[in-house]
């Protein structure tokens, strides 16, 4: 009897793993398939992808070297720099002020939530998928070549990132504390400020937090297509061909951005 | 002083929660209320302030019946109806002393509400309010720094912010440990002998209910089986609650 | 948290010159969030009154933008041959972001293991680590310019820096999945002498799938952004490009319209894609 049973179960067994292979099999042909398709169909060659990658960082390190003259513009850098992570840090802040302004109308103890969290998901998934090239060209071409102009890109972006994610913890933080507030005999505003915010509030800077850190490597791509900032600084050193000057600029976005990182990480342990 | 009549909820998808309750609560009483798990002891307790809307009955409270009151009325009455959580529900990242004054949000307009503007009066009763729960020291502690029974200690110190009548205590020491547990019943206890507050409370051990009840409820299946001063509740009668069979 | 001394101090700063009776009785306190949140408001304002707002009228720069917004949103241009073209630029797109998610994917998770602290000695995470840290800092639109110089600017540059990024961001991800797992659950194989890249691929794998899936599609979504706008900034082709001349170049707002419209649906589906897949693993991949 039980050696019977131990036959079934090791014929099943021998049956799953054969289909599991199968399947394996099956799922490495399809990525593969596609992607050869893919590179194809783009024109995309991979011998030439793969030498370039040596190349290109044996070129960086050759050209991207500062020398003695560099430094003389490095002071020049340094504040269009700071300017970038100013616009960086106003303009998440700022679009935080809006999202949660238009947060709160969603919070479930307020009436009408239902329907207003619609709309603010709607408006939500309309920023954020957008693409950054549309905003940046549109406000360039009413706000001029200015860091307002990148300003206002990176806080439409901002804006409709932290919406969606407000409204996502709005959600997952459950209603207990507002029926305790609610015993009390207040209202809904008043829940919402003395609650609700309060609980939800260390979340939120953690996504600011995120969102600034975010917004410093966007601000190089707003830079570039709106003339602004440390984009346009790297642009122009770039196509004028002073590969050192453009190489200190990505030096020092990269500090900026590692040191952000870090930051923030040490700051959201001290938060949370 | 609460006085339930012919109470009655079904859930949207459901066997009925409560059949026919009829359940008369004088005031200062400590009342217990006991039942299988699913019996409807929430269900029932939360109908009282209203924070589940029931489908017919009256629950008279202070000469009106909570059931027809408007938004606005049914605020006024909140305030003066405390209750206490098993999971404590205080707002963790704030201090203790706020989450006591917090009980006094029912009486402020919009601005002070919003923006926690709260008078020195109203200070100084929360800081006697916290020594009287033997929580002095901790006003400016977060709330998320606190065991489980100093926190249901600050829940019951907002609800006596509020100036209650009755405190309704859904399990409130489920969550803690037989020291607690005790401590925090004892301050209920108290409060119902000193204050005259009418405490009714959730409770699934029966010892406990035994030993501070004055009057015990049990449900059974939404209705109640037990409505009795504790000195005529006897062993027979507790078997039969949670027997399965009947 | 712990209660730092500087918090009280406030308490009695006023009570000692007022009458005693009067005492201020404090019930805030002051926290590292409050703090973080003074100081990133005095950046903001700092930031504002540095800010070269340049010199145009704000209200009229501002009734401009939302006019071009409506030639935008409420007249796209729509003809047949514009649609075909920009299908053909759209399709492009996609099929780049789809191709660098793959070789994000494959190359993301030999880095994650690489950099897995309960895999691996921290002397080579430490290493896969700064290279990932390195990789992630400089922005996809710069990496796409330094690849243009090597194979000129188009799809391969296109390519290589999208995927560059790809990779750093997933094998950061799937690391912090990896780790997740911590180091009971791996031991169990070691001990029965399981070599290592077959503990990862019979160990490690599928205990994170949900996690691998998800984060791949979150960065399929990423990557279809970044196409967009590289092929805007560097010319690297694709509908990013056309948006690019079409706003930059013949100021056709009924055209970016279009363009955007095409963009923003493609998004969404990806989008619903991504949160479809991630309801579908929900309670397995919470930690
Ligand atoms: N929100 C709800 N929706 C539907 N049914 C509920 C809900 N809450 C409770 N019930 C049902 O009502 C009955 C009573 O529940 P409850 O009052 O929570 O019991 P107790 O507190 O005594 O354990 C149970 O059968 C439960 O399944
Ligand atoms: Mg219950």
């Amino acid at each position: 009897m039980k050696s019977l049973e131990n036959g079934l179960n090791y014929q099943d067994l021998q049956t799953q793993l054969r289909q599991k292979r199968h399947k394996q099999f099956w799922t490495l042909l399809v990525v593969g398939g596609s992607y050869l398709a893919l590179s194809w169909l783009l024109h995309f060659s991979n011998t030439i992808g793969i030498w370039a990658i040596p190349k290109s960082f044996s070129w960086l390190f050759i050209n991207f070297v500062p020398h003695a003259q560099t430094m003389q513009t490095l002071p020049d850098i340094l504040s269009k720099l700071l300017a970038t992570i100013g616009l960086a840090i106003s303009s998440a802040f700022i679009a935080a002020i809006f999202a949660i302004g238009l947060v709160s109308f969603c919070a479930p103890v307020m009436p009408h939530y239902l329907g207003v969290k619609r709309v603010v998901r709607l408006i939500a998934s309309f920023l954020r998928n957008i693409p950054l090239v549309a905003w940046s060209m549109l406000l360039l071409f009413t706000f001029k070549q200015n860091d307002l102009t990148g300003f206002l890109a990176l806080f439409l972006m901002s804006l409709g990132f932290l919406l969606r994610a407000f409204l996502e913890i709005m959600e997952d933080e459950s209603s207990q504390i507002a029926e305790a507030l609610q015993v009390t005999g207040a209202g809904g505003l008043v829940i919402l400020c003395r609650g609700v915010l309060p609980t939800v509030m260390p979340q939120f800077v953690s996504w600011i937090l995120y969102m600034i850190e975010n917004n410093i490597r966007d601000a190089t791509l707003v830079g570039i297509l709106t003339g602004t900032g440390i984009g346009f600084v790297f642009d122009s050193y770039f196509k004028s061909l002073r590969y050192d000057l453009a190489g200190i600029t990505v030096l020092c976005i990269i500090v900026v951005v590692i040191a952000l990182e870090n930051i923030s990480a040490q700051l959201r342990r001290v938060i949370a | 002083m609460l006085e339930i009549k012919h109470l009655n909820k079904t859930y949207k998808a459901g066997r009925p929660a409560l059949k026919d309750i009829n359940v008369s609560i004088g005031k200062g009483q400590f009342v217990v209320i006991l039942g299988p798990s699913g019996a409807g002891k929430t269900t029932l307790l939360r109908s009282i302030n209203q924070l589940i809307t029931s489908d017919s009955g009256e629950i008279d409270f202070e000469d009106q019946n909570l059931r027809v009151l408007n938004k606005q009325q049914l605020r006024q009455k909140r305030q003066r109806i405390g209750m206490i959580f098993q999971n404590y529900n205080l707002v963790e990242r704030l201090t203790v002393i706020e989450n006591v004054l917090h009980g006094r949000l029912g009486q402020k307009n919009l601005w002070q509400g919003m923006f926690g503007v709260f008078s020195q009066t109203e200070k100084q009763e929360a800081l006697r309010l916290l020594q009287e729960v033997d929580l002095q020291g901790f006003e400016l502690k977060n709330c998320s720094d606190l065991s489980g029974g100093q926190k249901q200690r600050v829940g019951i110190a907002r609800a006596l912010m509020q100036h209650p009548q009755i405190i309704l205590c859904d399990e409130p020491v489920a969550s803690l440990d037989p020291a607690s547990s005790v401590m925090v019943l004892d301050l209920l206890k108290k409060l119902t002998v000193e204050k005259g507050i009418t405490c009714i409370v959730n409770l699934h051990q029966v010892d406990l209910a035994l030993d501070y009840a004055d009057q015990i409820i049990g449900i059974k299946a939404g209705a109640v089986q037990i409505n009795e001063p504790k000195s005529q509740v006897d062993k027979a009668m507790l078997q039969a609650l949670y027997d399965k069979e009947s | 948290m712990i209660i730092e001394p500087s918090d009280q101090t406030n308490v009695s700063l006023t009570t000692e010159t007022t009458k005693p009776k009067q005492q201020k009785i404090k019930i805030h306190r002051l926290n590292a969030m409050k703090v973080v949140l003074g100081v990133l408001a005095g950046l903001t304002l700092l930031s504002f009154m540095t800010m070269d707002r340049g010199s145009v009228s704000l209200i009229k720069a501002t009734s401009e933008f939302l006019v071009n917004l409506k030639y935008m949103f409420l007249q796209p241009k729509v003809s047949v041959n514009l649609l075909q073209g920009l299908s053909n630029s759209l399709l492009l797109t996609l099929g780049l972001s789809i191709l660098t998610t793959f070789i994000g994917v494959f190359f993301g998770f030999i880095f994650a293991v690489l950099s897995a602290t309960n895999l691996l000695d921290r002397r080579y995470t430490l290493i896969a680590r700064s290279v990932m840290a390195f990789i992630r800092a400089v922005p996809t639109i710069l990496w796409v310019l330094v690849f243009s110089i090597v194979c000129g600017l188009g799809i391969n540059a296109a390519v290589l820096g999208l995927s560059l990024h790809s990779i750093a961001y997933l094998g950061k991800a799937y690391s912090d999945s990896i780790e997740a797992l911590g180091t009971d659950r791996l031991e169990s194989f070691k001990a029965s002498g399981v070599g290592f890249w077959a503990t990862v691929c019979q160990g490690v794998i599928p205990s994170i799938k949900p996690a691998l899936i998800s984060w791949s599609f979150i960065r399929l979504e990423i990557n279809f952004a970044n196409a967009v706008a590289i092929g805007a900034a560097a010319g690297a082709g694709g509908i990013g490009y056309q948006l690019f001349v079409s706003s930059a170049f013949d100021f056709d707002f009924h055209e970016v319209g279009t363009i955007v419209y095409l963009i923003l649906i493609t998004a969404i589906i990806l989008e619903i894609i991504a949160v479809q897949i991630r309801k579908q693993f929900i309670d397995t991949t919470q930690r």
